[in-house]
């Protein structure tokens, strides 16, 4: 099969996938040691062309993680470490008065690149944060009433601190709902966290991490990715879960439309990845909690009951059937 | 070991027939055991042959009971075959040979004669058993299960025979069950080594698997010890009751028989020795009249292949004994009987009996033999009794037989002897005007000596053109030769070809004169005829050469010397008293009520249908909901518009089944998981589970993927993979969820429901 009539991604298009996740792996997790799963939501998460928000205490590799999932692309990497007086022109870039042209010219921000780094994106002022999640969304900048479109790929890798909460501008829901998926990066093992002593105490594992694979073909990795075929089955039960959120009791807000949508783009890179051309129910599983947990808002009972919007998750996964072929 | 099982297979046969051969000791030929041989090893080879053809292990069990009763009615009854298959003669024929069995169970004691239906139910059943036996041993691996059948075998000797079975019967059954034990033990010892349920202890798993064996023999030595102890001291301290017997059968036990009674057969068989040479007393009498009345036990009418019987009447004959003759044609004597032994109900008394005075127990009189039956045996009793002699003249001018004690079967001649009775008969009566000239003709031609010789000893019986034994008659009639049953029998044929209404009775001969009183033995059984006069009642005679003691009244013309004729002693009396329960027989209460008529006859009566068409209905209730599972699963199959719909259909089946056998995947589970689940707690071997994975793979690709690429092969395949699922998945569940999951099926339940429903919405909207 070397072509398909229904413009359907071709088996050529999943080999590379296939080649270039594989690759992926291999060189991240020589870094973010016993952590398969997150790194593996990472490139499901570049491939399907959103992006990460990465939330844990600090030290545990937050940063390391966006870091080295930058290094391993060839490609344009800006870091931005977000404090409370970073300005929003300082994301965006700016106008500047060129004496010698005498014109204005444009001076692009830290957005301007392949993958952008945010640490600590809740330090910064909501202006600020706005700034960032607009051209987010938008994938593109205007500045001075001139348009300037960002290059592809692109995805923002923000990190943020749920602990030391003092002096931070917490993202809003709204905003939060622009990432495509959220993950923790949790402790890590006691044997990976040896290896890493044994390992990370000379020198960084960055410095001899070479890149392996380049923007054109993300590019083109996140284009096979879109024609992955998912069935009126799976786009059902996408529905019937997200509807479910809304009307569950255990949260005060449920998943937006955009949810549904990122969950069926995040689904399609997992099936991707797992070498198939079509998604089935487990990818929408796998990828359910890390896709919609950080989207929903808990009721003060689930609160009161110290849940977490993750638990719901879970719990809505239990409940909803999958839907058969035939309905 | 192979699936055939082959050493297993070779116990349990083994074991089967080891169990069974004690039986041999209830019958007294061992005709059946060649017949019984042959149907333990068909059950064996068949159950072989069909465990290494099919997996399916009910379809084995099904197939080997189908070809074994084919085989034993092959072996029995081919003769009523058409085209090598059983027809509806088979089954007529297999009900006359049950009526036959169940006769001879029931009439005889141990050993019994070995009737031909009593060979084809006991091979039938030895069949049966072996067939189980083998099932359980073999088929389902589970040998100690196969001791229930092996001891139900054993148990029919054991509660039939009289005394104390060999201790060998008992132990090599039991020998072979055990080996049967053992070798399914090793094998299940042998396969555990490949799995590992618990942690390898410090010492490595050599010394764990040591250790385990050591403890595993020490507990059934330990329950060994018990178990011997338990047999050893059980017996030793519990009563023994008194041997009770299946059904009533074999030598039937009617409770009061001390030690030391002497039973008599009800049953008279022509074909073996009616009589035993043993010396042990009845009883001793003294009586007022000439001791040369014979004490008649009872008579029967009934005659049946071979065989006489006590029969059960109907509504025949009389509601009490009809009057004997007139005073002046008899006199009546008093007999005292003391240390009588023979076994109730039974009661020895010279015929006819006018008064009996019996101390101690009840009894009552046959309306139509007369025979006294006693419920519990007394040691002493007296009764008054008459000896009838009508001079020949009166007998002569006897009008034709006419009186209510006179039963249809008094004429009735055995179908297969028939026409030689009747040709002999004829022949011997030639010439004799009236019917106490032919019964007296027929008496001396058997009493001839020149004709007939007198012999215990019967010889190979003769054989028809056929190669089959002759009837007892026609052999009689071959051989001439014979003692006291054969004579009798013969002359009452004759009697009856001739219209003379006549009987068997059976009882002793007047025994031997000892001090005061007569002895009576065991030795002096004897059998003789009853014939019918009209206005004399009946009469006894004397057929059987060189016995003496022939009436006088049937010696009328004939010059054979009477020896010991009667000579009245002058006592004529019925002035005597005796004291206790008194009674004229003439107005006893006659208790023949049972009937005689086919079992089935009796048992199709209208409480037994009423029950019969019950259990009709509860067996097609109890099968509603398979059947409807089944048709619905049909229907939708049928129904199925594309090869996704029946994809679906398959997996919501076997969904189904396997909730009801309690595997139950959570309702968000996606395929992989309940998968997963399904393989776990389902215990599914790996080629199951490379099936099951198929299976989802399918599934998957049906719903999930672009519908084109789900092929007809993989519906097929798919549709093999799930009933092998089902079947294995059933394997690993307790029976009774088994029998749950087949009775009462989800799937079909749920169908019910849901016009359950519709309906009772239907009602409440047009309410």
């Amino acid at each position: 099969m070397t072509t398909d009539t229904s413009g359907v991604g071709t088996a050529g298009d999943l080999d590379l996938v296939r080649r270039v996740a594989d690759q992926l792996f291999a060189t991240m997790t020589k870094v973010i040691e016993g952590k398969p799963d997150v790194v593996r939501t990472t490139i499901t998460v570049l491939f399907a062309g959103g992006h990460l928000l990465i939330e844990d205490v600090p030290g545990v590799g937050k940063t390391m993680l966006a870091k080295t999932l930058a290094r391993s692309i060839d490609a344009s990497v800006r870091r931005v470490q977000f404090t409370p007086d970073l300005l929003p022109s300082d994301i965006t870039g700016v106008s500047i008065f060129n004496q010698d042209a005498r014109r204005f010219e444009f001076r692009p921000g830290a957005i301007f690149a392949n993958v952008v780094v945010g640490d600590e994106i809740n330090r910064a002022s909501p202006k600020t944060q706005s700034a960032l999640l607009e051209s987010m969304e938008e994938r593109q900048v205007t500045v001075d009433g001139t348009t300037y479109p960002l290059q592809a790929p692109f995805i923002v890798m923000a990190t943020q601190n749920p602990i030391e909460m003092e002096g931070t501008y917490p993202l809003p829901e709204a905003q939060r709902d622009r990432f495509m998926a959220r993950i923790s990066m949790g402790y890590p093992s006691p044997r990976a966290e040896l290896t890493m002593l044994d390992s990370h105490s000379a020198r960084s594992p960055l410095d001899s991490l070479a890149a392996v694979t380049d923007a054109a073909t993300i590019n083109t990795v996140v284009e096979a990715v879109t024609t992955v075929h998912a069935s009126p089955a799976v786009r059902q039960y996408i529905v019937d879960l997200v509807t479910r959120s809304r009307s569950t009791t255990a949260l005060r807000l449920g998943a937006s439309p955009r949810a549904g949508l990122h969950l069926l783009r995040a689904a399609r890179a997992q099936a991707a990845l797992g070498g198939r051309d079509h998604v089935i129910p487990d990818d929408v599983q796998t990828l359910a909690v890390a896709v919609l947990a950080h989207r929903l808002m808990p009721s003060s009972e689930t609160q009161l009951a110290r849940r977490t919007t993750a638990e719901v998750v879970t719990d809505l996964l239990r409940q909803v059937p999958v839907p058969s072929g035939t309905r | 070991m192979t699936r055939r099982r082959w050493r297993i297979t070779l116990l349990a046969a083994l074991a089967t027939l080891a169990a069974v051969y004690p039986i041999s000791s209830l019958f007294r030929s061992d005709a059946w055991l060649r017949d019984a041989v042959l149907v333990i090893a068909l059950a064996a080879a068949v159950g072989l042959l069909l465990r290494g053809l099919t997996r399916s292990r009910l379809l084995t069990l099904f197939a080997q009971l189908v070809l074994v009763l084919y085989g034993v009615l092959a072996l029995t009854v081919r003769e009523t075959f058409t085209w090598g298959l059983p027809t509806a003669e088979t089954v007529e024929r297999l009900n006359v040979l049950g009526l036959q069995a169940l006769e001879t169970i029931q009439r005889n004691a141990a050993p019994a004669p070995l009737t031909e239906g009593v060979t084809v139910y006991l091979v039938g059943a030895v069949a049966l058993i072996a067939v189980v036996v083998d099932a359980m041993a073999a088929t389902w691996r589970a040998p100690a299960a196969a001791g229930l059948p092996l001891l139900t075998a054993y148990l029919i000797t054991a509660a039939n025979s009289d005394s104390t079975s060999a201790v060998r019967y008992f132990v090599v059954p039991v020998a072979l069950w055990l080996v049967m034990l053992h070798t399914t033990a090793r094998a299940s010892f042998g396969r555990w080594s490949t799995t590992s349920a618990t942690d390898v202890g410090e010492d490595g798993p050599a010394s764990d698997d040591t250790t385990a064996l050591r403890s595993l023999t020490a507990g059934a030595a330990k329950l060994g010890g018990i178990a011997v102890l338990l047999a050893l001291v059980v017996p030793a301290v519990t009563w023994h009751a008194p041997p009770r017997y299946l059904t009533d059968g074999l030598a039937r036990s009617t409770g009061s028989g001390g030690i030391g009674t002497v039973g008599i057969n009800d049953t008279i068989d022509l074909r073996t020795s009616l009589l035993s040479t043993d010396p042990s007393p009845v009883l001793r009498y003294t009586s007022t009249g000439p001791a040369t009345a014979p004490l008649r036990v009872f008579a029967t009418s009934y005659y049946s292949s071979g065989e006489w019987r006590i029969a059960r009447r109907q509504s025949e004959g009389p509601d009490r004994p009809v009057p004997l003759p007139p005073q002046a044609d008899r006199r009546e004597y008093i007999m005292t009987v003391s240390n009588n032994v023979l076994k109730a109900p039974r009661l020895a008394a010279p015929y006819p009996v006018v008064t009996p005075a019996i101390e101690g127990t009840s009894f009552t009189i046959d309306s139509v033999t007369r025979d006294i039956q006693v419920r519990e045996t007394v040691d002493s009793y007296q009764v008054t009794y008459s000896v009838v002699n009508p001079s020949p003249d009166k007998l002569r001018s006897a009008g034709p037989p006419s009186s209510p004690d006179i039963l249809e079967d008094d004429l009735t001649l055995p179908a297969d002897a028939e026409d030689l009775i009747r040709r002999w008969s004829d022949e011997v009566t030639r010439g004799a005007a009236n019917d106490y000239d032919r019964a007296v003709a027929i008496q001396a031609h058997l009493r001839d000596s020149t004709r007939y010789q007198y012999s215990l000893d019967l010889g190979e019986t003769p054989q028809d053109e056929n190669g089959e034994d002759l009837d007892p008659i026609s052999a009689f009639y071959e051989t001439r030769l014979g003692y006291c049953t054969q004579f009798a029998t013969a002359m009452i044929m004759l009697a009856r070809a001739q219209g003379i209404p006549a009987r068997m009775a059976i009882g002793f001969i007047e025994g031997r004169r000892e001090g005061s009183s007569n002895l009576v033995r065991q030795s002096d059984a004897h059998a003789w005829p009853e014939l019918y006069f009209q206005g004399s009642g009946w009469l006894r005679f004397e057929p059987t050469v060189g016995r003496s003691g022939p009436p006088v009244y049937s010696l009328a013309g004939v010059d054979t010397p009477t020896s010991g004729a009667t000579t009245d002693s002058g006592s004529t009396s019925n002035t005597a008293t005796p004291t206790g329960s008194r009674r004229p027989v003439d107005e006893g209460d006659a208790t023949g009520t049972a009937t005689r008529t086919s079992w089935w006859e009796q048992w199709l009566s209208g409480s037994n249908l009423v029950i019969l068409s019950a259990l009709l209905v509860v067996a097609l209730g109890t099968l509603l909901m398979p059947l409807t599972a089944w048709l619905t699963r049909n229907v939708r199959r049928h129904r199925a518009a594309t090869r996704q719909d029946l994809v679906e259909i398959e997996w919501a089946a076997l969904r189904s089944h396997l909730d009801d056998l309690g595997l139950v995947a959570p309702p968000g589970a996606t395929l992989r998981t309940a998968r997963e689940r399904y393989i776990t707690d389902g215990h599914l071997d790996a080629d199951h589970a490379t099936a099951l994975r198929r299976v989802t793979a399918t599934l998957e690709r049906a719903r999930y993927d672009r519908p084109e690429r789900t092929t007809p092969q993989q519906t097929e395949e798919l549709h093999r993979d799930i009933r092998s699922i089902r079947r294995q998945v059933s394997r690993t569940r307790a029976w009774t969820t088994r029998l749950r999951s087949f009775l009462w099926p989800t799937e079909g339940v749920s169908v019910w429901q849901g016009v359950w429903r519709r309906r009772s919405q239907a009602l409440r909207r047009r309410r």
